[in-house]
This record gives C-alpha cells, structure tokens and sequence, in this order.
C-alpha cells in the first residue's frame, strides 16, 4: 500500500456500530458506510467525512437494525410495562415513596438554589468581553507601624506602563467621585450620589458595555462629558430623552455623552455614571484604580517584575523617606472578587465560604440519596419474593435490572421536577438573605440541563443499581425460598446512616461555631458604643457649611438627640482610614513613618463612649486652632514613649501637640488587630455628622428629617445606622451562619424522614420475632430498645466521627479572625443528643406500634 | 392487503434492483435512484426499504465479493424473487389500464 494508514472513520463510531446492530446487518452496513466514508473524503475532506460518519452512525439506530436480544422481544419494548410497574409499586407504598421523593426533593432543591448561589458568586466580572485579559493593579505598602494593600495606585502608574510595554494594548484610571462632586442638579431635582467615577477616555476600550444611545471611543474624549446608567438617565430626566442635555455635577456643567446599560450585580467596579477627565491623569496628584488591558491572555504572566521596575522608578525615593516600601501587585479582573479586601475595595466574597457552600450542597444531596438507596435496600426484601417469581417465569437478570433502574430514575426525575418548583418558590427567599438578585432565567440557562441530567442519571443509578444488581443475581429457587444473603445489605445500611448523620452533626455543630463567631463578632464591643447612632451625610457646598452648623445647634435642642459630632472624611468607624506619612521622635532621634489618621470634632469622643485615659479631648479653641492631636494606646506602646502628653508630631506644615491619650478601640471591626491611630481635632472637611439618639425608631427619625428640611431646603437626608453599617463587614459571614442553620437543620430533618421509612420496613420485618419474644416475656420497652440500639449506636458513631471533620473545617475557617469563637465538647453533645432524641422520635411511631401489638395476631403474621 | 403492498418508494428500489442485475447493492441503488429521479436519496432510507422488500419476500439477498474500499467487508447482494417479479408485473398492470380508462380530453389541454 501506498500509505501506512489509510484515512479510517472513528474507531469508537465503529465500535457503536457494533455494539448495537444485528449481526446479521452488519458486515454489509459496515461495508457501505465505509464505502460512504471514503467517497466522501474525496468530496469534503476526512475531518467532515469523520463528523458524517459518525451522524451516519447515530441515525442507523433504528429499531430494525438492532440487535434481537436472546430473547423474543428486544427490551425496549418492554419500557412500558417497567414503567406500568413501577408506577404500581409506588402508589402501593405511599409513606414510603412520599419519604423518598420528600426528601429527595428537599436535597435537590437546596442543591439547585446552593449552586445558583456560588455560581452567580463566580460570574463576578465575567461578563465584560475582555475579561480574561484585564488585570488589576493595587499598592501593597508596608512600614512598621502600618501593613495596608491598598486598591489603588499613583495615578502616573497607567501612563508609564501604556506607552512602554508592548504586550500592553491598554491602561485605564479611574478616581471615585467625593465631596462637593457628588451633588447632581439637573432642571428635575438635586441628588448626592454614591458611585461615580472620573474615568479615563479608554476606559470603554478597555470594559465593554451596551450603549443606548453615544458613541464609545468618543463619549469620554472631551472635558465636562458624563456618561449614565439608564436608570441613573431616567432619574434625572424622566420624561425626556437624557442624551446630550446638561447637568451640574459640584461645580460644573456636564453634557451627557452617552447612556448605557445599568451594570449587572456581579461586578465588583460598580458605577451609576462616568464622568471624563479635565486633564491627562498623570498630572493629577491623586490616587486611582487602574486596569491593564494586555494583548493576549498569557501576557501577564512575568508582568510583575516589570512592575518592580517602575516601582523603583516612580515610587521608591519617596516612600524610602517615610520609612516605608511597597509592591505593586497584580490581580486578573475575574479574581478580584475573591482576593482578600483591600483598603478602599468593594466588598468581597470569600473562596472559604464558596467551598463552604459546594460542600454543603453536595453534601445534603448525598445524604438525600443515601436516605433513598437506603429505603430501597429496605423495601427490597419485600421484593425477593418477586424477583423470584418474575425470574421463574422467564424474566431475564438483564429486564430485571432494567426494571428496578426504571422505577429509581421514575422516582428521581419526579423529585428534580418537584424540586424545580421548589426553588422556584424558594429563590426569592435565598436572594432576600443572601442579598442578591438572582434572575429565575438562571435556573434554566443551558448550563442547568447536564447538572440535571446528571442528578437524575446519578441518583437513579445510585440507588437503582443496588437492589438492581445484588437482588437479581441470584436463581429464582434461592429468592422463593427467600434465601438471599442479607449480611451484605445491612452493612451497606449501617455505613450510610454513619455517613448522613456524620453529615448532619458535621453541619449542626458547624452552624453552631459560625453563629458564635458572628455574635462574637457582633456582640463585643467594640471599644465604642455603636447602638442608637446614625450617620448622616453632610453636604458637601460651601453654602450649606454654615446650614451645617445651624442644624447641629438647633439637634441640642431636640429632646430625642443626646448628641452630635462631625467626622471628617474616612472617619466613621468602619470606613478606610487615611494614611499619611508623620515625623515623630523615638528615643531622641526624628523618624519618619505612616500611620492612619482621621479627623473629628469635640464631640466625637464622648458621643461614641471613648475613654480618654490620659490628658484631655479637643475643645473648639484647638479645632480652630487645628494644632492638636489625640493617640491611641497602641500607638503610644509603639513609640515606647512614657510621657507621650509632651510629644509632638509633624506631617508637612502641620505640627500637632499631643494632648490626649484613649483607649484601643477597634476602628475597623474585629478582624483586624488594633495599630496605632492619630486623631486629628479639626472640622475643616466635614463628611458626616454623627446623631446619637434616645430611642432610634421611627418617628425619631421622621422628627428628624423635618427639622434637617428646615435648615436645608433641597439637600436629601441621606442616614444610615452606624450599628449597621458596623457590622455589615461581617455580611458574608452572617450569610454563612444563615444559609448554614436552615441547611443544617433540613439535613437532620431528611435523615431522620429516613430513619422514620427505614424503621418501618424493618418493624414489619421483625413483627413474628416481637410475637414470639412477647410470648417469653419480653416488655414494650424491651422490643422498642431492641429496634433502637442499632441506630442509637450508629448515630454516636456518627458524632465520634464528625469531631475531626469539624474541628478541621472551622480551624480554617476560623484563622482570619482576631478574636475566635471556641469549638468546645458542648456543641458536639448537643448536636449528638438532638440527633438522638429527633432520631427516636422518628422511629418511635413504628416501633411502638409493633411492640404493642398482640403476640397473637404478630405470630400470624406472614 | 398490508404487508404485501408495494409502496410508491418500494416500487422505485425494486425496479432498480432488477436494473443493476448483478451489482445491486444498497450504495449503488442509492446513486441510481438519486440518478433517475433527481432526487436527493437517503441512504437509510434505501437500506430500510431493502429490508422491508426482503420482510415481504420480495428479493432475496447473498452476501458477495470483498472489496478492498469497503474495508475488506462484503456486499450484499440483491436481486428480485418470484414473488417480486410478480408484485412489480401486477402493478404496471394496474397503472396501465388505469392509463388505458383516461379520457383522452384530459391531456390535450397541456
């Protein structure tokens, strides 16, 4: 020959062929599509002749070239009947089925709305077309007294990187909007708004979004342009087109440029409206976000250590003189969701809690299948007797498995359809806790369909297969003499009621050290007092400054407001703090380091409950004078001062006096441990005002809200809870504790639905022996003990082994947290002792009912 | 009767069986039928219908010469039984007195 392999159709496609066709078909059939095959390389070339042939394959599966089985009537005709008898036997053993597909339910059900929780976690950011090649660049600065990553950059970083690198085919900055450029005006109203950015002309090179209306390389190119959010364009402008009209943002005018699509929620850079740069962002002193955008996906690999090299060049000198180094780091878009949360980043989510959430869900689905292949383990020996009968009158093993594989893949394909309802009822519940805002479309996206096919094909071969394989194996005299081996079923059942309640403990007892984290986190003070505070946004014109302090007058007055305080900007517990580089004196010599610093009035002090353990608070002689500072302790340990009332501190013309000394408290929650803190007393950028009320209900607030109307007449009265806004940087941990303690709890809840199916079946079994025992004497209590050890003992198993599991599980979890809740035995035991006592109340109706019958009718039985 | 009927399609494969004598195979009455008619032949449907024809009794089949372009497997072979001259015979008989009983008015028009 010519060629050492001549071109061959898939080997596999061949193999098909002769699996299902009839032998007396194939030789020629085999012949003619090979004949096919070849004539068509000629015409479409082989890798389309392979494709056909396979499709040539597929569509000879027809019912008269396949193989006659050794039996008259090919099996597929028989579907109907399996169908019919399955059906039977279902409706025959209604608790039974109702248990099974209940539970099986359940367990898909919190599958479903678990996965289509993490997998909306994981399309954070994906959308964006380029996704895949767009990185984010953040400053890791360390110094002795500070260790903050930092989520943005020096705004020349983006310049520098665009023009010199070659795999670099973009770079864009972005600075948030605050102050005085939050105020919109447009001819419909006034609006402060939170989320706007300063945004480079490339940016929309750099994301791509859906416009309405404008033109993408041109929206941003000029001064004074504004690109919005639809919703934001009906907001401002509800009754008329917004695009090219005017509006006033701080000071000056804006013309919409161009509207776009609102953002979904998973992103993590979310903005209402972009508004264009004055000047080149390189001359601007400021900070800003800044993404890469490079040529191909594998370019940014090695890109770190170029950025070492500008680190060198751009930053070096200057921070080496404030005693302090930095990196620039590198973080691809889709990743950014998940990295650990930097200063001044969204709110992240965290890989720990989405593995969490997987294993939960895959747990809860195991051990409703479990509950299933166990109750049909069970309900088998009833069947025995059958099998037997059904296999004397000629049924093959291999219909006989097709038969009890029909009635599992029945009874799972209803419990996925049920299941579908269920989330679909439950979605607005899970979107509410979690706050999220899943679209029902999700359920159904093409990526659903494999997930249930494969949940039904699992399930159904899962816990079909057992009874399917082991039952049928034997000849049809050792099933009617009921002779079937039981010793390896019951040690199949024994391990898998281990396994659900190892499952269920696991999860109780884990919910348990997650709820105490959070109250840990929650309940200890702070080292402030958070409760019955508001935090009120205070506007940001020069006009409503002296507005500003009318009301603040006017609140000491109000019989409702113990008192009132200005922070200034990043001031509010649990906002990111300044850093700014000081001068200070330690052991006689000048040092130079960062620290983070805010800035607070007189009041602030006492309104939050703050002790000053040495020296005095701020009065309004040193905030007009602005020449005094406050420390906190750590601060003072870190120096190693002992009279720190006599130090001094600089920070570029600012010279500030030490006048006070307060107890450590925890600024930014209780992840983080306690660094040195500079307070300054000054009220020159006022931020927000600080309300302590009597009683923070309702009608407070209303009252309020008037007299803030009365001082300003078209500033909104923007408030949130300082209590609140505290401890939602524990969100994703309260998320946790919830989606754990309703999961936890339906666990045990289909363990024991299964516990209560399985003691049935076995009661029944046992009736005769009940019978005779009762005759020799043996009590209820006796019987019903009897019926119980096995499962009591099984269940303390269960909590022995779930010890290391959760001990392994909540150690890591618990690592980032400065404060942790304990694991401890109680837990254990509790969880343990309620798995007991739902356990024997689960099974107690069965057995009861079998121990009290009368011996007389129990020895009849059978 | 079913079961003996010869459909309009089945008539078509029979014919051509007869036609391609000694060489009628599915693959080669396939292409002829495409070449006849015009139409655009399938494949399976061709193999159904030879089984349906052979069901019926209509051709028998052998299995014969190896070729090296099918693989080295053999063809089978078809021609028409008895019975199948017969069906075929019956039902020109059929279409020519139908042709025969057509009112001659009814083709002068075209």
């Amino acid at each position: 020959m010519s060629r050492a392999n001549p071109p061959a159709p898939p080997v596999w496609a061949e193999r098909l062929l002769e699996w299902y066709c009839d032998p007396y078909v194939l030789e020629d059939l085999q012949g003619d599509l090979y004949e096919r095959f070849h004539a068509r390389i000629e015409n479409v070339g082989l890798r389309r002749a392979q494709i056909l042939y396979v499709w040539d394959v597929i569509r000879f599966m027809k019912l008269y070239i396949m193989k006659k089985q050794d039996h008259p009537a090919a099996f597929i005709h028989l579907y109907k009947s399996y169908a019919q008898i399955a059906l039977r036997h279902l409706l025959k053993h209604k608790v039974n089925t109702a248990i099974t597909i209940f539970g099986l339910t359940m367990g898909i059900a919190c599958f479903m709305l678990i996965m289509l929780y993490v997998q909306d976690e994981a399309l954070y950011d994906k959308h964006y077309d380029k996704a895949d090649r767009i990185y984010r660049v953040t400053t890791n600065l360390q110094s002795q007294t500070t260790n903050e990553h930092v989520a943005w950059t020096d705004a020349m970083l983006g310049a520098s990187i665009r023009d010199r690198y070659p795999e670099v085919e973009e770079t864009v900055g972005l600075i948030r909007i605050m102050g005085s450029g939050t105020s919109v005006r447009s001819p419909h109203g006034a609006w402060r708004e939170e989320n706007m950015y300063r945004a480079e002309n490339s940016y929309f090179k750099v994301f791509s979004h859906t416009w309405i209306k404008g033109d993408p390389k041109k929206a941003l190119a000029q001064p004074n342009s504004i690109v919005l959010t639809q919703s934001l364009a009906g907001k401002y402008f509800p009754d008329q087109d917004a695009f090219q009209q005017t509006l006033t943002l701080g000071e000056s005018e804006l013309m919409v440029t161009g509207i776009i699509e609102d953002l979904p929620d998973h992103t993590d850079l979310r903005f209402d409206a972009l508004v264009s740069m004055a000047n080149p962002l390189a001359e601007d002193d400021e900070w800003c976000t800044t993404y890469i955008l490079f040529t191909g996906k594998k370019k940014a690999n090695g890109f770190a250590q170029k950025l070492d090299t500008l680190y060198h060049e751009n930053l070096e000198t200057e921070l080496n003189e404030a005693n302090a180094k930095a990196t620039y780091e590198l973080e691809a878009l889709t990743d950014v969701h998940f990295g650990e949360r930097k200063l001044f980043d969204s709110p992240k989510s965290n890989r720990t809690n989405q593995y969490i959430f997987t294993a939960v869900a895959i747990g809860i689905l195991l051990i409703a299948a479990i509950n299933y292949v166990n109750l049909s383990v069970a309900r088998m020996s009833r069947r025995i007797l059958e099998t037997g009968i059904r296999k004397a009158m000629g049924a093959l093993r291999s219909q006989l498995q097709a038969q009890y594989l029909t009635e599992a893949v029945i009874v799972a394909t209803a419990s996925l359809v049920l299941a579908t309802g269920v989330t679909l009822w439950l979605l607005p519940v899970l979107n509410n806790v979690a706050g999220k805002h899943i679209p029902v479309s999700q359920l159904f996206s093409p990526r659903s369909l494999p997930v249930a096919l494969a949940i039904i094909a699992g399930i159904g071969l899962l816990a079909g297969s057992y009874p399917a394989f082991r039952l049928t194996r034997g000849s049809a005299v050792t099933n009617l003499k009921n002779d079937v081996s039981l010793i390896g079923r019951s040690r199949l059942q024994h391990i898998l009621i281990i396994v659900q309640f190892t499952a269920s403990i696991t999860l109780m007892v884990c919910s348990y050290v997650v709820y105490n984290q959070v109250q840990l986190l929650t309940d200890t003070s702070p080292g402030f007092n958070k409760d019955q505070t508001l935090v009120v946004d205070i506007p940001k014109e020069d006009e409503a400054w002296s507005a500003m302090h009318a009301f603040k007058n006017t609140l000491a007055g109000q019989p409702l407001v113990k008192g009132s305080a200005i922070a200034g900007f990043n001031s509010v517990p649990a906002s990111d703090m300044d850093i700014d580089t000081y001068e200070v004196m330690i052991n006689g010599h000048s040092t130079t380091m960062p620290f983070n610093n805010i800035s607070v009035d007189q009041d602030y002090l006492s309104l939050l409950g703050i002790e000053v353990t040495k020296g005095r608070n701020f009065t309004t002689q040193d905030l007009e004078a602005n020449d005094a500072v406050i420390v906190n302790e750590a601060f003072v340990r870190r120096m190693g001062w002992e009279h720190p009332l006599d130090q001094k501190l600089f920070c570029g013309d600012f010279e500030g006096r030490i006048i006070g000394v307060i107890k450590d408290f925890h600024f930014s929650g209780l992840h983080k441990t306690i660094e040195p803190l500079v307070l300054h007393g000054n009220d020159l950028y006022p931020d927000k005002l600080l309300i302590k009320l009597s009683k923070a209900d309702f009608n407070t607030i209303t009252a309020l809200e008037k007299v803030w109307r009365s001082n300003f007449k078209d500033q909104p009265f923007n408030f949130e809870f300082l209590n609140l806004a505290f401890n939602s940087q524990y969100h994703s941990e309260q998320t946790l504790q919830t989606i754990l303690l309703y999961f936890s709890a339906l666990t045990i809840v289909v363990a024991c639905l299964g516990l209560f199916g399985l003691i049935a079946i076995l009661a029944a079994r046992k009736t005769k022996e009940f019978g005779i025992r009762k005759v020799f004497g043996a009590s209820r209590f006796d019987l019903t003990l009897l019926l119980w050890k096995p499962f009591l003992v099984r269940i303390v198993i269960a909590a022995i082994l779930s010890i290391p599991l959760t001990v392994f599980g909540m150690e890591q979890w618990l690592q980032r947290f400065s404060s942790k809740a304990s694991i401890g035995a109680i837990p254990f035991i509790m969880a343990s002792a309620g798995a007991c006592v739902l356990a024997m109340i689960a099974m107690s109706y069965h057995s009861f009912q079998t121990a009290r019958t009368n011996p007389i009718t129990s020895i009849k039985h059978e | 009767m079913k079961g003996t009927n010869l459909g309009e399609f089945e008539e078509l494969v029979l014919l051509t069986v007869g036609v391609l004598d000694s060489n009628a195979y599915s693959i080669a009455i396939t292409a002829e039928i495409g070449r006849i008619t015009g139409r655009d032949v399938n494949f399976g449907v061709v193999h159904s219908a030879l089984g349906r024809l052979e069901e019926k009794g209509y051709v028998k089949s052998e299995l014969g010469g190896a070729t090296n372009e099918r693989g080295g497997r053999r063809k089978r072979l078809f021609t028409i039984s008895a019975a199948g001259k017969k069906a075929l015979i019956r039902t020109k008989e059929q279409r020519d007195e139908l042709w025969s009983l057509m009112p001659k008015t009814i083709f002068k028009k075209i």
